[in-house]
């Protein structure tokens, strides 16, 4: 079993979309955050194939590799996760990927669950909210470099200072976040205004494959009263792990952990035995 | 925070012209930066990296930008209960009911600490903010931990 991670392009919306892939298996596909790219799940995808998973992370257009749809910004949380859906479609053809995603890609796993959870094994919403709108304003007005010299370093650093505490104490990985969020600007600020402007609240009634909500009790911009109350909106299907010392960036602070949560539940709750 | 103590002022004039990432970000900023603090105040002249000139009050040509909070707000920095991001961001992240949220306006609460004035200079000095407020931090917990508390 190779757990080398190997770079590939596919062509999604009409556009070159880049994604990591490790291993064979049931599919996992890792969705990043703001302004980052598929680099946040380096440690987790080899961590997954080695439990029998397919592991991709890929790219949202206008992050890493992948160019934007039609040279526009996504700026809506349903455009993401709806070229997330087409992307799992293609590279994942006859089959339901799990499927993860952290902060924006935890608001676009909510509305996979809300939108097409018929065509999931499993959905890990991590640092995400169905109704991103009461954690921070909209911010449209921020979106070009020109009226607003602060976002640029604002999410760059917005990011870092979420960490948790044993992560932020640690330099070299400090900086290394830093640097997976270059594309703060131009992408990053639409996927905000997209995290703002999101809400799924009144589709998760009907949710049909498990869902394991995780939440970093370090990181500040997520409430877990917030998550409760989104765990409570989708009923039985949801299981919530709260998990000590680690902050916004679960998959990247401790993928260890975070590949044994996925894994339990989903052999636990969708009761696939993936192939060792 | 007692910002408008001498000896406060001075350890942090030192504390600032001694930071390397606050020197190099503020290289090319000609102006000063108030720290508010309900009737305390620090008006500091950055110039070229360096502050090189301080006070208890706002001089008559005023500020550029300036960093406002409560005294509740400064102590939760300096004891590291949040960070500045957190702090200087609006937003309900911090609510014990999802009432207390749409009362305080969701997204659009104001935060705890303020930055205010020239928007544009301060966005352009977001690093620098970041440092002094690194410092502030660290100058704070210092004191609380000499005064015992």
């Amino acid at each position: 079993m190779s757990t080398e991670i190997t770079g590939h392009y596919v062509s999604i919306d009409g556009t070159r979309i880049f994604y990591d892939a490790c291993g064979e298996g049931t599919p996992f596909v890792g969705v990043h955050t703001a302004g980052a790219d598929a680099r946040e799940y380096q440690y987790l995808l080899p961590l997954m194939a080695e439990r029998g998973y397919r592991a991709l992370a890929l790219d949202l257009p206008g992050h890493g590799k992948s160019y934007p749809v039609g040279w526009e910004p996504h700026r809506t949380m349903h455009q993401h996760a709806e070229l997330v859906h087409r992307f799992a479609q293609e590279v994942c053809p006859g089959e339901k990927p799990v499927v993860a995603g952290c902060s924006i890609g935890g608001c676009m796993a909510f509305d996979l669950a809300a939108h097409h959870s018929e065509d999931y094994t499993a959905i890990v919403p991590m640092e995400g909210l169905p109704d991103g709108s009461p954690i921070l304003p909209h911010p449209g007005e921020a979106e070009r470099p020109s009226w607003s010299t602060a976002w640029r370093p604002f999410l760059e650093y917005a990011a870092v200072e979420s960490l948790g505490k044993p992560t932020l104490a640690d330099a070299e990985k400090v900086k290394e976040l830093w640097w997976q969020h270059q594309n703060a600007q131009q992408a990053g600020n639409g996927d905000i205004q997209a995290w703002a402007g999101h809400d799924v609240r009144e589709l998760l009634g009907d949710v049909r494959c498990p869902i394991l909500i995780i939440k970093g009790a370090d990181d500040f911009w997520v409430p877990e009263l917030l998550i409760r109350a989104a765990a409570e909106l989708i009923g039985e299907q949801a299981e919530v792990a709260v998990l000590d010392d680690i902050g916004h960036y679960p998959m990247y602070e401790d993928p260890a952990l975070v590949a044994r949560l996925i894994d339990e539940f989903v052999r636990a709750r969708a009761g696939v035995a993936a192939a060792r | 925070m007692r910002f408008a103590d001498p000896a406060f002022q001075e350890r942090l004039q030192d504390a600032l012209n001694a930071d390397e990432e606050f020197a190099l970000e503020s290289r090319w900023f000609d102006g000063s930066i108030l720290l508010e603090c309900g009737p305390e105040r620090c008006w500091l002249k950055v110039y070229r990296g360096q502050v090189i000139d301080r006070l208890e009050f706002v001089p008559a040509f005023g500020y550029t930008f300036k960093l406002v909070g409560s005294e509740d707000a400064w102590r939760l920095l300096v004891s590291g209960e949040r960070t500045f991001t957190d702090l200087a961001t609006s937003g309900s992240r911090h609510c014990e009911t999802l009432e207390q949220i749409v009362a305080g306006g969701g997204g659009y609460r104001p935060p705890e600490i303020g930055i205010e004035g020239n928007g544009i200079e301060a966005g352009r000095l977001h690093l620098a903010i970041l440092r002094l407020a690194a410092v502030l931090a660290a100058l704070g917990s210092t004191e609380l931990a000499a005064a015992g508390r």
